[in-house]
């Protein structure tokens, strides 16, 4: 189908498009009554009992709640001794606890909790038979999920890792026995619990973990994890990135350019590329949700504020048929539900922007608001050899959600919106003004089948992009760009009683791309165009074998944006093998596409923003194959080390064309390249230190019109350091330490000049009408200097009356290194990226 | 690990006394040579001029070098059909540019452009060097012109509320032809006891566009690849108007002429043209520009703008109706 203006398709597009989404909806509901189940209330209580009895505690609990506990005595262990410590914890926990202990089951009918012995289909026989556990770890403050916990079974030496949704599923777990559950997360107090598993049953927990006023010796349950074969996935909780303060003020972007084989273009901009592969070439989700311009004030700061991100999946490549639709890289990006059991208020002040969160409980829910506007150019000076640029920029997001366990038990609605925008306003009538934003909005279900290892996710979202030029009086050139996208998607996960996995799910996208650029008569030509993509993926996960773990899928598109053959796979492999219980190698394979492109010139250090079109008809998809490999070994349980190399080949990427004269001529050609490279990081975590180094050599290549280049990102070598102390008393430094070699460049043999045709009706122009224009060498045949940087970060939390404070020092540039940025080939004029900048934070948290 | 994180420092310090700053923007020296010669058929002196590259040190600006970069003593000659013109040497007093640097150049006094002529220049550089470039002069014709300039009807002045003009290339494709089109109005001042020639431009627009109030507001004319142009009669009112202004002697002026001019540049030309005004914002900073030359042998542009008129008969009566005087010749 490909390209199209609206006519008799859209009908039949719209009418699939509903059709699907009404079959899901369906999926997802017919699910619902194999969601319904218990009803456990989540008052919170505080109880410290020693060696009572059972009857003796349910008693206790009656008088510090509303609820009676109503049980037949010769059914229940009611002599059976309890000891508990229990602090402002949910009741709903508290009868979990006594539930996985006692094999007890709780359902309440108004205030009233019916007690019962669990019921065993094959109680007495203690057969051989499998059960599953499977629950939600949450922060006991706010009971907020938790990603990318450790759940571990001390028993059976196995355990697994919370997703991004907090959740997490371990099956063929020996029924009919307690099993002793150690649950551990980085800056939490580790927990231990019991958990009868019963025989071809879900057991179901949820867990909640108290944050450590002091740095814990935190059980590292490493290599153990069950459920994960991501070979290049970096999952980062929300906590490493705030401590990653790598600029003026913590920026999700800039942090992960301290990531191995993530290359930055320079201090001045946020954008990042990935394993050679262009900036445009990374996709950025927020709540499943694209951002296609994820950055303010000319790619200098992200959109994404920091304190509304719950959790981050970082993948460079090689990732899994889930995700679609870009060559190098994606960012999954979670932000937090908000807290579920106090209202809550946080504000901050740096030097570049103020912001402040709003979060709190809602009936059976909770619901976050966040908001960041800038208020001082000044510093956007720095990053912009001192120009005075009059930019404003502001971003805000929300989110609510549900989940009422007497409905359904793990189930959650999540309704989310964000917004971002730029604009340059002048004020007078002498300069353009210039504006661009994203917005999206969207609804997520997430369901879990009650007795069944299934569960889904429906997601429907819109997210628009829209930037140009507001024009002045007298000047008709101009340029504006709109994406609207439309998306609905279902996503599911079975899994097997054998521990193995399929996955899958439908998508349909729904786009449509604006882009006016004006002619040299000032016309405005639209070169964008609407599309429909409909497809979807599947998988398997082979976890089953405790050595070897693969995860074997694709994706399968039936309609695409672009033009071309409409069916295509995009098939990816990724294999792990434990050869010791300490090393872990890793393979990767994967096609990948992308039929939405930026105009974006890969040789401007700085642009407003990268207008997206749909693919033109007159290119060929891009498409790229990553081949990796590496292995992880865990030297000690504190110290990593993770070793990849790859090897990347591009097919017909849309790059700018650089020879455009002509009105008519096409704004993009296609090109190819290819990269490769090695990386070795080593992460080191004690009560004290977290430290991070890594090494990567990579190399790449571009062939545009058969001329080939190394792009200007194209840094040979790259070190990073980062080094965080825990000094005590609530004190923090870190440091952080980036070298690159020189980037290509492209030499001048110097500047003749050229005649300014400006004034070309003027009979003497020829003699007089002259400036500068440099010529230049071959493309990018030159490396610029070195560049290296140390930035230091200094800060402190207290309580300033019933105030939680944050202040924060940083310090860029320390020893004030002259990082070369560019020169201006007009003038040759050397321009340098940032000099010693210190700045201060202060977050106020109510 | 302690010892490690106190070592660190120590390697770090080696390996940035290590690091090499030494680097150079220039790419080592070559000389480039520039010609650049536009002909044009509505002045009777052709120009051309030969210069070359500017080389300076790491990082200085060009424009520090007060070196005279133009060439002297260079054999020009512009070969068409089996004739051949050589072009003088000189160095001319520019008075109605900000430079008052006498600029060396070349020139001859001959007129050698007619539509559709091929024409090639070749430049001996003294050193040896060549450099040569062909041209075709473009081709047009007026293929539409709006009759009776404004027409009006006598009996209660209704008029026609738009004039267009369109134009083709014989022989080139004209949508590689840029072209400018004029529309003037030549008249007479009566100023100190004498007629005075002068002249006014009358606002062309490729089309109207509805703007933000949805009025409609004409795209202004530039040189473009379109080849038609329109206007209003209120345009040609108020162009007629601002002649005398607030003047109350109306009978002072004279409007002897109305000529349509379209000023077509050769497709090379053009794309010169075309290449030097690429779209582009203040705040994005490119670091490689587009740069087109038809020059063989070095840079620069050989380029032909020609200029097309026909004078257009107006209505004496419309004339007449703004107090001036009418010349006999317009009908």
């Amino acid at each position: 189908m490909g390209n199209k203006i609206l006519g008799s398709t859209k009908p039949a597009i719209f009418s699939s498009f509903l059709r699907i989404m009404l079959l899901s909806f369906m999926i997802n509901t017919l699910l619902v009554p194999f969601a319904n189940g218990q009803s456990l209330p989540d008052t919170k209580i505080s109880l410290k009992v020693t060696k009572i009895p059972l009857s003796e505690v349910l008693q206790i609990l009656e008088l510090k709640t509303n609820f009676t506990f109503s049980y037949l005595n010769e059914e229940l262990p009611l002599n059976e001794r309890v000891t508990l410590d229990i602090k402002d914890e949910p009741l709903q926990q508290v009868l979990e606890t006594l539930s996985n202990k006692f094999a007890l089951t709780f359902t309440r009918i108004n205030n009233i909790i019916t007690v019962k012995k669990k019921v065993d289909i094959n109680e007495g026989s203690k057969s051989k038979g499998l059960g599953t556990l499977r629950g939600i770890v949450r922060d006991s403050a706010t009971s907020e999920v938790l990603p990318y916990a450790n759940i571990y079974i001390k028993e059976l030496n196995t355990g697994a890792s919370t997703d991004n949704r907090g959740f997490f599923i371990i099956p063929s777990i020996p029924a009919n026995r307690k099993y002793t559950i150690i649950v551990t997360f980085v800056g939490y107090s580790p927990k231990k619990v019991t958990a009868f598993i019963l025989e071809n049953k879900i057991t179901q927990i949820t867990i909640y973990l108290t944050k450590s006023t002091i740095e814990l010796g935190n059980v590292i349950v490493s290599g153990k994890s069950t459920n994960e074969v991501d070979v290049t996935a970096q999952k980062i909780p929300i906590r490493d990135i705030e401590d990653m303060t790598y600029g003026v003020e913590t920026d999700v972007m800039r942090s992960i350019q301290l990531q191995a084989g993530v290359q930055s273009a320079g201090d001045v901009s946020a954008k990042y590329y990935v394993r050679g592969g262009a900036s445009n070439e990374n996709l950025v989700l927020l709540n499943e949700t694209p951002i296609y311009n994820p950055f303010h004030a000319l790619g200098i700061f992200s959109v994404i504020d920091p304190d509304m991100i719950n959790s981050i999946e970082f993948y460079k490549g090689g990732f899994g048929a889930r995700y679609s639709g870009r060559l190098s890289s994606v960012m999954d990006i979670i932000t937090k539900d908000g807290n579920r059991n106090n209202l809550g208020a946080t504000a901050a002040l740096s030097q570049l922007t103020v912001k402040t969160a709003l979060e709190g409980p809602i009936p059976d829910g909770s619901f976050i608001i966040t908001g960041r506007k800038s208020y001082s150019n000044e510093i956007i000076k720095k990053f912009t050899n001192n120009k005075s640029i009059p930019i404003d920029f502001y971003d805000a997001s929300f989110k609510v959600n549900y989940s009422n366990p007497e409905f359904l038990p793990i189930s959650k609605f999540t309704f989310f919106g964000f917004t971002s925008n730029d604009k340059i306003d002048y004020k007078d009538k002498l300069h353009a003004d210039y504006n661009w934003s994203n917005s999206n909005i969207g609804f997520n279900w997430f369901l879990a089948a009650k007795n069944s290892p299934l569960f889904a996710e429906l997601t429907l979202y819109y997210s628009k992009f829209s930037g140009g030029e507001i024009p002045i009086a007298g000047n008709d050139k101009y340029i504006k760009n709109e994406v609207d996208n439309i998306t609905f998607k279902n996503d599911f996960n079975y899994v097997l009683s054998d521990r193995n996995e399929y996955y899958g799910g439908v998508k349909i996208d729904f786009i449509k791309t604006k882009l006016f650029l004006s002619n040299s008569t000032g016309k405005l030509n639209n070169v964008g165009s609407e599309g429909t993509l409909f497809g979807g993926y599947g998988g398997f996960k082979l976890l089953s074998i405790s050595k070897f773990k693969a995860d074997i899928g694709t994706q399968l598109n039936a309609l695409r944006l672009a033009e071309g053959p409409a069916l295509f796979f995009e098939p990816r492999v990724n294999l792990s093998y434990s050869l010791l219980p300490t090393l872990n190698l890793k393979a990767a394979w994967g096609i990948y596409q992308q039929e939405l492109v930026t105009i974006s010139d890969e040789d401007e250090v700085l642009a407003l923003f990268e207008p997206w079109i749909i693919l033109p008809a007159y290119l060929k998809v891009p498409n790229s194959v990553h081949y990796i490999g590496g292995f992880d070994y865990y030297l000690t349980d504190k110290l990593r080390f993770n070793v990849e190399g790859y090897y990347k080949v591009m097919h017909d990427l849309a790059v700018v064309n650089d020879q455009v004269i002509y009105p008519t001529d096409q704004p993009l050609i296609n090109a190819s390249g290819k990269s490769h490279g090695a990386e070795v990081s080593m992460n080191y975590k004690n009560d004290w230190i977290n430290a991070q180094f890594s090494y990567s050599y990579s190399w790449t290549i571009k062939k545009v019109r058969d001329i080939e280049y190394h792009p200007r990102y194209d840094s040979r070598n790259a070190v990073k350091v980062y080094v965080n102390f825990e000094l005590g008393n609530n004190w923090r430094a870190s440091i952080m330490w980036n070298y690159n070699s020189g980037m290509p460049f492209t030499q001048i043999l110097g500047y003749y000049n050229k005649f300014n045709p400006s004034n070309i009706t003027i009979n003497s122009s020829i003699l007089t009408n002259y400036a500068f224009f440099p010529i230049l060498a071959d493309r990018n045949a030159a490396h610029l200097p070195d560049y290296h940087r140390l930035d230091m970060n200094l800060s402190k939390k207290f309580r300033l009356w019933f105030i939680d404070m944050n202040i924060d020092l940083n310090v860029i540039n320390v020893y004030d290194r002259k990082n070369f940025f560019y020169f201006d080939t007009k003038t040759g004029e050397r321009v340098n990226m940032l000099p010693f900048l210190p700045s201060i934070d202060i977050k106020v948290e109510l | 690990m302690k010892k490690v994180i106190l070592i660190l420092p120590v390697i770090m310090f080696i390996f940035l006394e290590s690091c090499s700053d030494d680097f150079n923007i220039n790419a080592p020296v070559e000389d480039v040579y520039v010609l650049n010669c536009i002909l044009r058929n509505d002045n009777s002196i052709q120009y051309a001029i030969i210069s070359k590259n500017v080389y300076t040190e790491n990082g200085v600006s060009p424009a520090s070098s007060s070196i005279d970069q133009n060439i002297k003593g260079a054999d020009i000659k512009i070969y068409y059909n089996d004739s051949v013109v050589v072009m003088r040497d000189t160095t001319i007093q520019m008075t109605d540019s900000g430079s008052t640097a006498p600029v060396n150049c070349y020139y001859t006094n001959n007129q050698i452009m007619s539509p559709g002529k091929v024409l090639r220049i070749e430049a001996s550089i003294p050193g040896g060097q060549k450099l040569e470039s062909t041209i075709k002069v473009p081709e047009i014709s007026f293929v539409r012109l709006s009759p009776n300039f404004p027409q009006i009807l006598q009996s209660g002045y209704h008029t026609r509320p738009n004039y267009s003009w369109s134009w083709i290339g014989d022989t080139e494709d004209i949508t590689s032809i840029l072209s400018l089109p004029q529309l003037e109005i030549f008249y007479k001042k009566y100023e100190g006891g004498t007629y005075v020639d002068k002249k006014i431009d009358v606002p062309l627009a490729f089309y109207y566009i509805y703007n933000e109030n949805g009025n409609l507001s004409p795209v202004n004319v530039g040189f473009s690849f379109n080849n038609y142009c329109l206007t209003t009669l209120e345009t040609v009112n108020k162009t007629l108007q601002e002649i005398s202004g607030d003047d109350p002697h109306k009978k002072n002026y004279i409007i002897t002429k109305v000529l349509f001019n379209v000023i077509s540049l050769d497709p090379d030309l053009s794309r010169f043209y075309s290449a030097y005004n690429t779209y582009s914002e203040d705040f994005t900073i490119k670091l490689r520009q587009t740069d087109f030359s038809n020059i063989e042998g070095g840079k620069g542009i050989f380029g032909a703008c020609y200029k097309f008129s026909e004078s257009l008969v107006v209505d004496s009566f419309y004339i007449k109706s703004f107090g001036y005087q009418y010349d006999p010749k317009l009908k």
